[in-house]
């Protein structure tokens, strides 16, 4: 009964200050309702919210850009917001960008941009090429 | 057409022997040696790309390899691939929605998938259920050192498993022995006996690491193109 009745006032809170195409995010991707305050967004267009109010380390949550979300599309300045090893906003003050950090890159794994092994040596086997030497004389 | 792809790719050319009309017919009826004729990485040149950075793979004048590992011929009817996709995407729903996994603890592993199931990571909440019976189950996690004793019992049970399966590797010891992979009594990965579609990497993997296989495995059966490959065929 109560659980019932906890759903449907935070999809009417949800309807009211998210809209309903977000309520309706919220529903397939988290599986509930959430009404938290924007902190940011990062450089892939996944939004960061926090409701203090809610249970302590599940406070903190993210909304993802895409539909075949990830948990590798977390940029890690943001992982370490969203995991609370910081309170830190990450921002250029707060986390200054050393010169060897490149942009961090989602697991690729299953798609055409996976990893795929390779030789350097010459192949010790060779595809049949399927000829018929002809007779000579 | 194997050998215009091979020339397009730059691939040293083959042998006059080789271009004659018999084999040019007798190649048509297998699927062109594209994986071994195509390497076209070497450690000699690294080349710097815009996007990708540095490597040794030149995407720019490389296209992408075509895919077609069955030999499939084309699509004859766009309207009907279309309409199974939509079906496709409806049997993908289902089964990712439900996975029930073959508990198959072996170690500590275990320990950790038991963790899974717990309140914390709550495997329930997408729809991952762990069931006793290999008859009822679609996925086995194997969880833990797999010794040569155990081996014919999980082959055994891999067997009972009805179609579609799925097998989790979980684990340094099940994905290549690990610690024991020196030992003459351990399998030096559970890939041996049975063919594993995810490999969980970790001593032992969080749960957190094991969920994570799972939704990747989630990903996988989602790309899984069930009756448009019938309707291929």
């Amino acid at each position: 009964m109560s659980t019932w009745r906890n759903s449907l006032i935070s999809t009417y809170q949800s309807l009211r200050a998210n809209g309903p195409f977000k309520t309706f995010k919220y529903l397939l991707t988290l599986d509930q309702t959430r009404v938290g305050k924007h902190v940011g967004t990062d450089y892939l267009g996944n939004e960061y919210y926090e409701n203090r109010d809610d249970i302590v380390l599940r406070d903190r949550w993210v909304l993802f850009k895409k539909w075949n979300y990830d948990a590798t599309q977390v940029p890690p300045e943001w992982h370490q917001w969203l995991h609370k090893i910081t309170d830190d906003v990450p921002s250029e003050k707060t986390l200054p960008k050393q010169f060897f950090v490149t942009p961090s890159v989602e697991n690729v794994t299953g798609s055409r941009g996976a990893f795929r092994t390779y030789n350097t040596t010459t192949p010790k086997i060779n595809p049949w090429n399927g000829g018929v030497k002809q007779r000579e004389g | 057409m194997a050998t215009a792809l091979r020339s397009s790719l730059g691939v040293r050319a083959m042998s006059p022997l080789a271009a004659s009309s018999t084999s040019r017919a007798l190649t048509q009826f297998r699927p062109a040696p594209v994986a071994l004729a195509s390497h076209t990485r070497t450690l000699h040149r690294l080349i710097l790309h815009k996007e990708e950075g540095v490597s040794s793979f030149n995407r720019d004048e490389t296209k992408p390899i075509p895919v077609n590992p069955y030999g499939l011929p084309p699509a004859l009817n766009n309207a009907a691939e279309m309409a199974l996709t939509t079906v496709d995407g409806l049997i993908n729903w289902v089964r990712t929605s439900s996975i029930w996994p073959m508990t198959f603890g072996l170690a500590c592993c275990a320990v950790e998938m038991m963790h899974m199931a717990a309140a914390r990571y709550d495997q329930d909440r997408i729809g991952v259920i762990f069931r006793a019976s290999p008859r009822q189950s679609d996925v086995m996690i194997v969880a833990g050192t797999l010794t040569n004793k155990m081996a014919p019992a999980l082959r055994k049970v891999y067997d009972q498993l009805p179609e579609p399966r799925w097998v989790i590797s979980m684990g340094s010891c099940a994905n290549g022995g690990g610690y024991y992979h020196y030992s003459y009594a351990v399998v030096r990965g559970c890939d041996r006996i049975v063919p594993v579609d995810i490999y969980v990497p970790g001593c032992p993997p969080t749960a957190e690491a094991l969920l994570y296989g799972v939704l990747q495995l989630q990903k996988k059966m989602r790309r899984d193109r069930i009756t448009r490959m019938w309707y291929r065929k």
